[in-house]
């Protein structure tokens, strides 16, 4: 037996902390010896094309490097397709403001290496006013809001009624598809909230808080970015959302090392760059820096790292904290529950939805039977 | 279009989702009465095909959707949109 966090967490922070802590000879001969065991906490924890990058000055293990490699290749060719599909919507936007988020940008920015995060949707942040147009232009270059069927290979067109589902009870609109020259289904999400449909308090102009959007050039495409301060928020918005929402976490895991390790690698590859006193501005001006301080504490309880305890020194001072809810997960008032388990148990099991199963209200079983039922 | 008629529409569809019997004051918030945000979808729909419009994306917040007022000023904004009128002129007396 190993700590797979522990030797994962050390192996990273030995790319950006000093002194540079790098594996003894026992600890390497230790991973050899369970393999197979790390193996699966890479792929649960949804890690491997990280491990297996940071692993390669030690030699060549079995699996990892190779199932490893094989996934950060397959990540670098799908970022290079979306690219590529990107292009000819890109061609199409003209002005319309919006910025892309996440994805193939994001990975770049975070990891410098895009082989070692995938994506799946290509996402757009757009205010509202402004969706009608989004969703004319997509219309025309021939996406569909529906969902595509891997077996029968066929996109069904979503009902009037799931579009509003989408629109009036989450953050984005329905999501478009269509299938490339390939045959590969390319998906489209519109977010038009920076937090969720659960956060009634959110009163965010989208286009304001877009405005100062950055052009980033990957493979000869101009993609409109957020500056490094307001990608690193999303970000963090998006994350929280996924760690306590009754749904994701019900769905399957959502609170894993490949979501921390987004925050951590952004922060460390970008930290010189990132002015922190307008982060933490934005933070407050949107009134969000409760979900920032929540991110960054579990961030920093899994790395522990010298810099990342000064930006949560600032966080504290500006009152974004609040312990008692650390240990509690739902995105609304009415659905909030404290964990009955601690951070590193939740973190590890291969069973989130058994954690949270006994404490969910029939309303909230309900609410996760509908999502279930649209396929969000 | 009639107030009178928006408003009947309206409650036709109140009084058979939210199981009322009785006046609705138009200020009181329907979300109390059991208007949920599946049987707001409901309602939207319903509208949409009782008065042939369709609502824009911008005014799809289930605050629109709240009171009876609101629900009148949302669909007198699409309706406006449709016929090119005002929102206070579409909507009559």
């Amino acid at each position: 037996m190993i700590n797979c966090q522990e030797i994962i967490v050390k192996i990273i922070k030995a790319k950006f902390e000093k002194p540079r802590d790098n594996l003894t000879q026992k600890q390497i001969q230790d991973l050899r010896d369970n393999e197979e065991e790390l193996y699966f906490y890479c792929e649960e924890q949804k890690i491997l094309p990280i491990v297996y990058i940071l692993l390669d000055k030690y030699g060549i293990f079995n699996k990892i490097t190779h199932l490893g490699k094989k996934k950060y290749l397959i990540n670098k060719v799908n970022h290079f397709q979306k690219l590529s599909d990107l292009k000819v919507l890109y061609n199409s936007l003209g002005n319309l403001p919006h910025v892309t988020i996440k994805g193939v940008g994001f990975a770049l920015i975070a990891f410098k290496d895009f082989g070692m995060r995938s994506s799946s949707d290509m996402d757009f942040i757009v205010d509202k006013a402004k969706l009608k147009e989004f969703k004319r232009i997509l219309t025309n270059l021939g996406y569909t809001q529906g969902k595509y069927n891997i077996k029968t290979r066929v996109i069904k067109s979503f009902s009037r009624e799931e579009c509003l589902f989408y629109e009036l009870n989450t953050h984005q609109a329905a999501p478009f598809v269509k299938l490339n020259e390939k045959g590969i289904p390319i998906y489209i999400d519109l977010n038009f909230k920076l937090t969720w449909a659960e956060n009634q308090l959110e009163d965010i102009i989208l286009d304001d808080f877009i405005q100062d959007s950055a052009d980033l050039t990957i493979n000869e495409l101009q993609l409109k970015m957020l500056p490094l301060e307001k990608m690193l928020l999303q970000i963090c918005l998006h994350h929280y959302r996924e760690f306590n929402s009754i749904y994701l976490i019900y769905k399957g895991n959502s609170i894993n090392l490949q979501r921390f390790c987004d925050i951590y690698f952004f922060i460390m590859n970008n930290y010189n760059k990132i002015r922190w006193d307008y982060f933490i501005n934005i933070s407050k001006k949107y009134n969000l820096g409760y979900f920032v301080y929540y991110v960054f504490y579990y961030t920093n309880f899994i790395f522990e790292s010298k810099k990342l305890k000064l930006i949560i020194s600032k966080l504290e001072l500006e009152d974004f904290a609040n312990r008692r809810s650390l240990n509690m997960f739902g995105l609304s008032e009415i659905e909030r529950k404290k964990w009955s388990v601690d951070f590193s148990t939740r973190l590890n099991t291969t069973d989130q939805k058994k954690l949270i199963f006994d404490s969910l209200s029939s309303p909230d079983i309900k609410k996760i039977k509908t999502l279930e039922n649209l396929g969000i | 279009m009639e107030e009178k008629y928006l408003k009947k529409v309206i409650m036709t569809f109140l009084f058979k989702e939210l199981s009322h019997s009785g006046e609705l004051n138009e200020t009181v918030s329907l979300i109390e009465l059991g208007l949920d945000s599946i049987k707001v979808i409901q309602l939207v729909v319903y509208l949409e095909t009782e008065l042939n419009i369709t609502f824009d994306d911008e005014d799809l917040l289930l605050a629109n959707f709240k009171t009876i007022e609101l629900i009148i000023k949302t669909t007198a904004k699409t309706l406006a949109k449709t016929t090119g009128e005002s929102p206070e002129g579409v909507i009559s007396k």
